[in-house]
C-alpha cells in the first residue's frame, strides 16, 4: 500500500502520460483515426482516473497539500502535451489553466462524494461509483458551452 | 518528511515528459510519412481514373475551403465548416463538371448516435454522389436523424467544393449554417 501524500499526483502524471503517448501513437499509425479532442472531457477522464487508482492504492490521504496539487497539476497540464508535441502557444496555456481548474474541483467533488458513500459494502464500488456520476455531470455541463 | 514525498511525484512527471519527448521525436517522422501515403490513398478513391494529384494554393474567399488538390480529371478539394460541437473536416472529390465523384469526413467532435453518423451513413452520404452540383437540406438532402446542424454544415462543404470546381456563386443564404 502507497502512504505518499503525493500519490495522487503520481498517478496523474503517469495517466496523462500514457494518453498522451497514445495520442503519439495513433498519429504514427492510424492517422485515420478520430480520437477525442484535448478538451475538458479529456481532462476530466484523465482526472477521475487518478483520483481512482489514488484511492484503491492506499489508505485514503487525510490532509492534501492543496497548494502543491495545484502547482503539480499546473506544471502535469502543461510539460505532458508540450513534450508531446501536441499542444503549443495559447492553446497549451488555456489546457494547462483548464486542466488545474478541473482537476482541483474534481478532487474536491470526488473526495466529498466517496467519503459519504464509503459505509459498509458500498466502500469498494464508491470510488468507481464517484467517478463515473462525475463525468457525466462534468459531460451534462460542458454541453452547456456548446 | 512531506517535501521527501514530493520526489515522487516530480520524478514521475519529469519521466513521463521525457518519454513522451523521445516518443515524439522517434515517431514524428513515422506520423509525417503515413499521413502522406493515407491522404494518396484517398486522394485516389475519391477521384477514381485520378493518378497524380498537385497541391494547389487557395486564394478565393470561401473560408469554407482549406486545400485544393488537383487532378488530370478534376479536384479534390478540403473543407472545414461549422458543425454543431466543433469544425467539421472533409475531403470531397469533385469532376470536371462539378458534379461529386466522393467525400469522406476527416475530422469532427459531433455527438455520439447522431451527428457522428456522418461519417459512415451510406444513405446520406449517397445523396451528394453524382446528383447535382448545389445541396440544400430540405430540398434535394434529407438531413440526418437529430443531426440538422451536421447535415447542413456537410451539405454546405460539399456545395462549397462543387462551386470551387464550377465557379458558381454560392454566397446565398440556402447553404449558410443554420439556414
Amino acid at each position: 500500500m502507497m502512504k505518499n501524500t503525493y500519490r495522487l499526483n503520481t498517478f496523474l502524471a503517469v495517466v496523462a502520460g500514457l494518453v498522451f503517448l497514445g495520442y503519439l501513437a495513433e498519429q504514427a499509425f492510424a492517422p485515420a483515426a478520430i480520437l477525442p479532442p484535448l478538451d475538458l472531457m479529456l481532462i476530466s477522464a484523465i482526472s477521475l482516473v487518478a483520483l481512482v487508482l489514488e484511492r484503491y492504492s492506499g489508505p485514503r490521504t487525510e490532509e492534501r497539500n492543496w497548494l502543491a496539487v495545484l502547482v503539480l497539476s499546473v506544471v502535469t497540464f502543461a510539460l505532458l502535451p508540450l513534450a508531446a508535441g501536441l499542444l503549443t502557444g495559447q492553446a497549451l496555456l488555456r489546457f494547462a489553466l483548464v486542466g488545474c481548474a478541473a482537476f482541483l474541483v474534481l478532487t474536491f467533488l470526488f473526495t466529498a462524494i466517496c467519503d459519504r458513500l464509503a459505509s459498509g459494502t458500498a466502500s469498494k464500488i464508491a470510488p468507481l461509483l464517484s467517478a463515473g456520476i462525475l463525468f457525466l455531470a462534468v459531460q451534462g455541463c460542458s454541453s452547456l458551452f456548446l | 518528511m512531506k517535501v521527501k514525498q514530493l520526489i515522487q511525484p516530480v520524478a514521475a512527471l519529469l519521466v513521463a515528459a521525457l518519454v513522451l519527448f523521445l516518443g515524439a521525436t522517434v515517431l514524428s517522422p513515422i506520423a509525417r510519412e503515413n499521413e502522406a501515403k493515407e491522404l494518396q490513398s484517398i486522394l485516389t478513391t475519391l477521384l477514381p481514373g485520378a493518378e497524380s494529384f498537385v497541391q494547389e494554393e487557395y486564394t478565393g474567399e470561401d473560408e469554407a475551403i482549406s486545400a485544393v488538390y488537383k487532378a488530370e480529371n478534376g479536384y479534390v478539394i478540403e473543407t472545414v465548416t461549422a458543425g454543431y460541437a466543433g469544425d467539421i473536416t472533409m475531403l470531397v472529390g469533385v469532376n470536371t463538371d462539378g458534379t461529386i465523384s466522393g467525400l469522406v469526413v476527416r475530422d469532427m467532435q459531433e455527438t455520439y448516435g447522431l451527428g457522428m453518423k456522418a461519417l459512415s451513413d451510406v444513405s446520406f452520404l449517397s445523396q451528394f454522389l453524382w446528383n447535382g452540383t448545389t445541396f440544400t437540406v430540405g430540398e434535394n438532402v434529407d438531413a440526418l436523424t437529430g443531426a440538422t446542424v451536421t447535415s447542413k454544415a456537410v451539405a454546405k462543404a460539399v456545395t462549397s467544393a462543387s462551386a470551387f470546381v464550377t465557379g458558381a456563386d454560392i454566397s446565398s443564404s440556402a447553404t449558410e449554417w443554420g439556414g
